[in-house]
C-alpha cells in the first residue's frame, strides 16, 4: 500500500446560508456565513486552512479567494486554485482539494461557492448573449433562455428512448412532484408550496414540452466546505464523517456554445459517463451499491440525461429508476427504489448550482439530513452537468 | 468565442440566400459552430456551400418570453435541423408553413431564407418537404 491510498481526503466541515429567491443582503454576507459556518463545523480556526480551491466563472468577481483570505485571516495558505464552471467547477474544486490532502501538500482546505442570480435574475441568461455566435445565429429565432434548449433535448429524448412525449412527462412529472414533497421536508428549502400531479400539468407551459414545475428555480445563496487530512478529522470530535472516496471530471470535447445542440451524442451525455467511471472507479465502488444520488437538476429532463449514465441501468432506462409516487405524494423508496435529489434539488429546494447537492450528499452521509434523512444513506453520488463538462462525486462514510 | 469574425462570413452568405458551413479542406468534415481549426483533423477549413437537405433533429413551442423582444411573438416553434452530409451539426432554426403538431423527428427538410422572429436577420429556415425518410 503506497502512502496516497492511506491518506483519506475527509468532508470535516459543510457550511449553508439561507437560501431564498432574494437574500436582501449582499452577496459577500452570504458566502462569509457559509464559510464560518463551515470553520465552526470542522472546529477548525482559519489560521489551519492551508489551501483554498474555489470556482472561476462566478467567484473571481463574487468573492475572490483574496477576500476569503484577509476577512478570515487565512494567514497559513500556501496554495488556492480557481477552477471550472459552475456546478462541474465547484467539484472540481473539491477534487483538487481532495487530491492535495490525499497528496500531503495540504491538511485543510476551504472550497466555497455561491451565486446570486436570485437578486442578478438576468444573469442566467448572459449566456446566450456573451457568443457572437450565439447571439448571431439563435437569438433571431427566439432560441433564448434554457427551458427552450433543454426542451428540445426532452423531445429528442423521447423520440430516441423509443417513448411518446405524454409517457416522457409522466416521468418528467413524477420527479417535479417528488422533489417537492422532499424540499417540505428541508428547513432550508425555497419552494415548499404543495405540487400535485393534476397541478405539475396544469402549470404553464414554459417551453414545451417542459411546464413551469419542471423548470428550476433561481436562488441566491451560498456553501462552504472543509477539507481535511484524518487527524484534523479527528481532532474535530466528530464520529460521523463523510469521506469523498471518488472524484471524476470529463469534458465534452464541445465548445460552450455549441455543447447544449451540437455533436453526433445529442442529447446524451457521454461526458457524464466517464466522469461518473472515474468517480466510482477511484472509490471502488459498483453502481449498484450506492444508496442513493443527489444529480444536477436544472430541469427535470436533466436529471434523465444524467441518471442514464451513472451505470446502474442500461443508457435510456433511467426512468424505470424514478420512484413513484407514494400515498403521500412525495417518492416511494422503499425496496428497491433508487433515491434522488433527497433535498427537493434545483427544482424544488434552491438554484445554487448543484453545490446544495454537495452539502445535501455529505448531510446524508453523515445522517444528519433532519426530517429528510434516509434510513439507508452510507454511500452516495453527486453528478454535477450540464455545459461543456461533467463532474461525478463519490461520498461515504469514513470507517 | 469572443471574435464575430469568425461567423461573420455565414450572415453575409445567408443574407444573399447561400448556406455555407465550415467545412475542413484535409479531411471533409463539416463542423459547428466555427473554430480555428477543423476539430476532426486540425486541418484548415473554408466556408463551402451546405445541402439544402437536412434532417429535422428536435423542436419546441416557446410559450413563455424569456425577453421584452419575444414577448409579443409567443407561441413560436423553434427547431435543430441536421444538413445532409454534416452529421452532427444542427442549425438552430424554424420550419415554416406546417403545424407544430404535424412535426415528428426524422422529417426531412428543404432551406428556405427568410427575416427571422425578431426581424433582425436574413437566415435559414425550413420547410417540410414530402420525402422518404432516409
Amino acid at each position: 500500500m503506497n502512502a496516497r491510498s492511506q491518506r483519506a481526503a475527509i468532508i470535516t466541515g459543510i457550511g449553508e446560508s439561507a437560501f431564498s429567491r432574494r437574500a436582501g443582503v449582499p452577496f459577500y454576507a452570504l458566502q462569509t456565513e457559509a464559510i464560518q459556518r463551515a470553520l465552526v463545523d470542522a472546529k477548525v480556526m482559519p489560521g489551519q486552512v492551508d489551501a483554498v480551491f474555489t470556482e472561476s466563472a462566478l467567484m473571481p468577481s463574487l468573492y475572490p479567494v483574496d477576500v476569503a483570505e484577509a476577512s478570515f485571516g487565512l494567514t497559513g495558505m500556501r496554495q488556492h486554485g480557481y477552477l471550472g464552471s459552475v456546478g462541474p467547477g465547484v467539484a472540481l474544486a473539491l477534487k483538487t482539494a481532495g487530491q492535495a490532502v490525499r497528496a500531503g501538500t495540504a491538511e485543510c482546505a476551504l472550497v466555497y461557492f455561491g451565486c446570486n442570480w436570485g437578486t442578478a435574475s438576468g444573469a442566467t441568461y448572459d449566456f446566450h448573449t456573451k457568443y457572437p455566435s450565439k447571439f448571431a445565429v439563435e437569438v433571431p429565432y427566439g432560441f433564448y433562455a434554457q427551458p427552450t434548449y433543454f426542451a428540445m433535448m426532452a423531445r429528442r429524448y423521447a423520440h430516441d428512448t423509443g417513448i411518446s412525449v405524454d409517457q416522457l412527462s409522466e416521468t418528467l412529472c413524477r420527479i417535479a412532484v417528488g422533489q417537492r414533497k422532499r424540499a417540505r421536508l428541508n428547513d432550508n428549502a425555497q419552494k415548499t408550496r404543495d405540487l400535485t400531479v393534476a397541478g405539475y400539468y396544469a402549470d404553464r407551459m414554459i417551453s414545451d414540452p417542459l411546464r413551469a414545475s419542471d423548470c428550476c428555480l433561481i436562488s441566491d445563496g451560498a456553501v462552504a466546505f472543509v477539507v481535511t487530512a484524518e487527524q484534523v478529522a479527528r481532532d474535530s470530535g466528530r464520529d460521523n464523517h463523510a469521506v469523498l472516496l471518488g472524484a471524476g471530471y470529463a469534458r465534452t470535447g464541445l465548445t460552450e456554445e455549441s455543447c447544449l445542440t451540437q455533436g453526433a451524442a445529442y442529447p446524451a451525455m457521454p461526458a457524464a459517463r466517464a466522469s461518473a467511471t472515474a468517480a466510482l472507479g477511484e472509490a471502488g465502488v459498483s453502481p449498484g451499491e450506492l444508496d442513493f444520488a443527489e444529480i444536477y437538476d436544472c430541469f427535470t429532463i436533466s436529471l434523465l440525461l444524467q441518471l442514464d449514465q451513472l451505470g446502474r441501468c442500461p443508457p435510456g432506462e433511467s426512468r424505470y429508476l424514478v420512484a413513484p409516487l407514494g400515498e403521500d405524494g412525495g417518492p416511494d423508496w422503499n425496496g428497491d427504489a433508487f433515491p434522488v435529489n433527497t433535498h427537493g434539488g434545483l427544482l424544488s429546494q434552491a438554484y445554487i448550482l448543484g453545490a446544495n447537492h454537495i452539502t445535501e450528499a455529505v448531510k446524508q452521509v453523515r445522517g444528519e439530513a433532519g426530517r429528510g434523512q434516509l434510513p439507508r444513506s452510507g454511500l452516495g453520488v453527486v453528478q454535477l452537468a450540464p455545459s461543456a463538462d461533467h463532474a461525478t462525486l463519490v461520498f461515504g462514510r469514513s470507517r | 468565442m469572443s471574435d464575430d469574425r469568425l461567423i461573420a462570413p455565414y450572415l453575409s452568405a445567408a443574407a444573399e440566400g447561400l448556406l455555407v458551413l465550415p467545412t475542413c479542406g484535409r479531411c471533409g468534415t463539416v463542423h459547428w459552430y466555427p473554430l480555428p481549426l477543423c476539430p476532426a483533423c486540425q486541418g484548415t477549413w473554408s466556408w463551402q456551400p451546405a445541402s439544402p437537405r437536412a434532417t429535422l433533429v428536435t423542436w419546441t413551442v416557446v410559450h413563455h418570453a424569456f425577453s421584452p423582444e419575444l414577448a409579443g411573438h409567443v407561441p413560436y416553434l423553434v427547431a435543430l435541423a441536421e444538413p445532409d452530409g454534416a452529421p452532427g451539426v444542427h442549425l438552430v432554426t424554424t420550419v415554416i408553413g406546417t403545424d407544430a403538431n404535424r412535426l415528428s423527428v426524422g422529417m426531412r427538410l428543404a432551406v428556405d431564407f427568410a427575416e427571422t422572429l425578431t426581424g433582425t436577420a436574413h437566415l435559414p429556415v425550413y420547410r417540410v418537404i414530402d420525402e422518404p425518410v432516409g
